[in-house]
């Protein structure tokens, strides 16, 4: 089973948002997957973290539901960035050659390292 | 590994025609990929692309006449071959419209993971077959 959540705001920077998805992420997971990313997205974040790091699995409606995340933010000059270390999900996203689109980074803190250190 | 490897195997499923039964698919075929000695990583990419043909049954297919779909998997001499039947009349997904596209990258998927792919529409429904070869 896949678990989901909406973490508003909570110890990021302003701009923001993060949703953790944990679990296996398949066709059975999409609506509720769906329904974190329309609420992190409809706060209007500068960027949205979706944080993989308890997720073991994903498929590609998976993948098509981080590849929607990203359309609808760029079409507001945001990003979306992934936090992921499964080696499983790592390999899908391969696959699906998501390294060309997203930022991905080993832990939440290493993402926010990376966004405070100065360009 | 501690169990020994099996020569052959010959295996049916009739899975619940709901995302609900996923589960159930992707560990129907790791097993049987496991069972005949294929390595961590080829059981992970049969479990993967089952997933996505059962998921392609259950989202644009449809049902069995028993309201559900059938896989069967056959293993010989170190290749595995599975099978995801529907009652459904299968259509081609929409051509890939570039990276962000969301649509049809489940048999892309399948095609990088298996040897072999085939749709075969018949009278009944959409079978697809998919096979592939534990490495040498």
């Amino acid at each position: 089973m896949a678990r989901m959540a909406f973490f508003k705001g909570e110890g990021l920077p302003p701009g923001m948002q993060r949703v953790g998805a944990g679990g296996e992420i398949d066709l059975h997971a999409k609506k509720e997957f769906e329904k974190h990313v329309g609420r992190a997205l409809a706060t209007n974040p500068d960027c949205l973290v979706i944080d993989l790091t308890e997720a073991t699995f994903i498929d590609s409606t998976g993948v098509s539901v981080l590849v929607s995340a990203l359309r609808r933010i760029r079409a507001n000059g945001g990003r979306v960035e992934l936090v992921c270390t499964n080696p499983n999900v790592l390999r899908v996203f391969e696959i699906a050659g998501l390294e060309r689109l997203f930022p991905i980074h080993d832990s939440l803190d290493e993402l926010l390292a990376v966004v405070a250190a100065p360009a | 590994v501690t169990s020994a490897t099996v020569q052959r195997l010959d295996r049916r499923l009739r899975l619940v025609a709901e995302p609900s039964g996923l589960r159930t698919a992707r560990d129907f075929a790791e097993d049987a990929a496991s069972e005949i000695g294929f390595t961590g990583d080829e059981c992970f990419q049969v479990k993967l692309a089952t997933s996505e043909a059962v998921a392609n049954a259950i989202e644009h297919g449809a049902p069995c006449e028993d309201g559900r779909i059938g896989l069967r998997v056959t293993g010989e001499r170190g290749a595995l071959v599975l099978f995801v039947c529907d009652g459904g009349t299968f259509t081609a997904p929409l051509a890939d419209a570039g990276e962000l596209s969301e649509r049809g990258r489940g048999l892309a998927f399948i095609a990088v993971l298996m040897d072999e792919v085939e749709l075969r529409p018949g009278d009944a429904g959409t079978v697809v077959r998919m096979a592939k070869r534990r490495a040498a």
